[in-house]
């Protein structure tokens, strides 16, 4: 058997992976993003070939850009992936996330998407205060903007439009939900939500990248059946689904994550997550699952 | 790429605030941290171990 750990960067995720491997004996390859070689055209033959090899390619690249670049290339030349490029690319930006979890009929945040100073101002108004402004692409809750009332929505769009990218005038915009100073990231792997952790945080931003604290979640059949449903709504994998809880709504899916990272959640879960994903990509490697 | 590229214990300067980074069972390719200035780096080579600057805003970095 073959396997290939793509990766840009070597964090305690894949490190943690790495170790996972090799409890298990299995030999592996790890593949520098900034190494490969990627010869499209004209002669499909021989990278399909050599990439062919691999029964089972582990996405970790730390670049979104890149992964799904890369994914183009992998998918081409018929390669298992986790994740495999639907879920990259759906999961890597929130307008195709919110739209595929609609479609699925999976409860989430009102949420709306313009690309003007005037019309975003319409739209965060119509969703009501406050609201949550957030790039379209874009992870560990980097530029995240609550607006609490119509002057600071105005300067907060002010500032979007200054900032030059064209991706700052896409306005992706949601309703705040006033969960109890927490949120829930349940970790889903194939057809299962293997555990969960509640991210606590004084700020309404929770991830544990800010400094959000990460105590167990049961993993209730109600967050089972939602964290699943909204895996497969975005194609299924090895995904990480935050979920918020709304005092009138129950719970809502705000995100799924595709190179997931949980670095904080194996101790509070007693959980073991990198030797769950290294049997998952096992199982994809020796086909029995697709 | 040789995956048991390892090393058990080095030190270098932080590039960023000149003390004295000690690492223990790190990899080639790997984020550290600095425990002083907290910024981040990655290692570029692990004999001697040399640290590189990671700057997280040049791509669309994320999970």
């Amino acid at each position: 058997m073959r396997i290939g750990i793509l990766f840009g960067r070597i964090r305690v995720e894949e490190k943690m992976l790495i170790a996972a491997f090799r409890e298990r004996r299995i030999a592996f390859e790890l593949l520098d993003d900034r190494t490969l070689v990627f010869p499209l055209a004209p002669d499909r033959a021989a990278w399909a070939t050599e990439w062919a090899q691999y029964d089972a390619v582990l996405m970790r690249n730390i670049a979104q850009s890149r992964t799904l670049a890369s994914l183009y290339a992998l998918e081409a030349a018929a390669v298992a992936t986790i994740n495999a490029r639907r879920v990259v690319e759906t999961c890597g930006d929130k307008i195709q996330t919110t739209l595929a979890l609609t479609r699925a009929g999976v409860p989430s945040p009102r949420t709306g998407m313009a690309f003007t100073p005037e019309s975003a101002l319409a739209t965060i108004e119509a969703i009501g205060y406050p609201a949550v402004l957030k790039p379209a692409v874009g992870s560990w809750g980097r530029l995240l903007s609550k607006v609490n009332d119509r002057e600071a929505a105005e300067a907060v769009i002010e500032h979007k439009e200054v900032l030059g990218h064209y991706q700052h005038k896409i306005y992706y915009v949601q309703e705040y939900i006033e969960k109890p100073m927490r949120d829930i990231r349940a970790f889903v792997v194939g057809d299962e939500t293997i555990c969960a952790i509640y991210r606590d945080a004084a700020h309404w931003i929770t991830n544990t990248a800010r400094g959000g604290q990460s105590s167990n979640c049961p993993v209730t059949p109600e967050l089972d059946a939602l964290c699943v449903q909204a895996a497969r709504a975005v194609g299924g994998g090895v995904v990480a689904v935050d979920v918020l809880e709304d005092r009138a709504r129950g719970l809502l899916v705000n995100e799924v994550n595709h190179t997931m990272e949980f670095r904080n959640s194996v101790a509070p879960t007693g959980v073991d997550i990198p030797g769950r994903i290294v049997e998952y990509t096992l199982a994809r490697a020796r086909g029995e699952i697709t | 790429m040789n995956a048991e590229a390892t090393l058990t214990r080095g030190s270098a300067e932080c590039p960023a605030c000149g003390e004295i980074l000690e690492v223990q069972d790190v990899m080639l390719n790997e984020i550290i941290e600095c425990d002083d200035c907290a910024s981040e780096f990655e290692i570029i080579a692990l004999e001697p171990l040399a640290l590189e600057a990671l700057d997280e805003d040049e791509e669309d970095y994320g999970e």
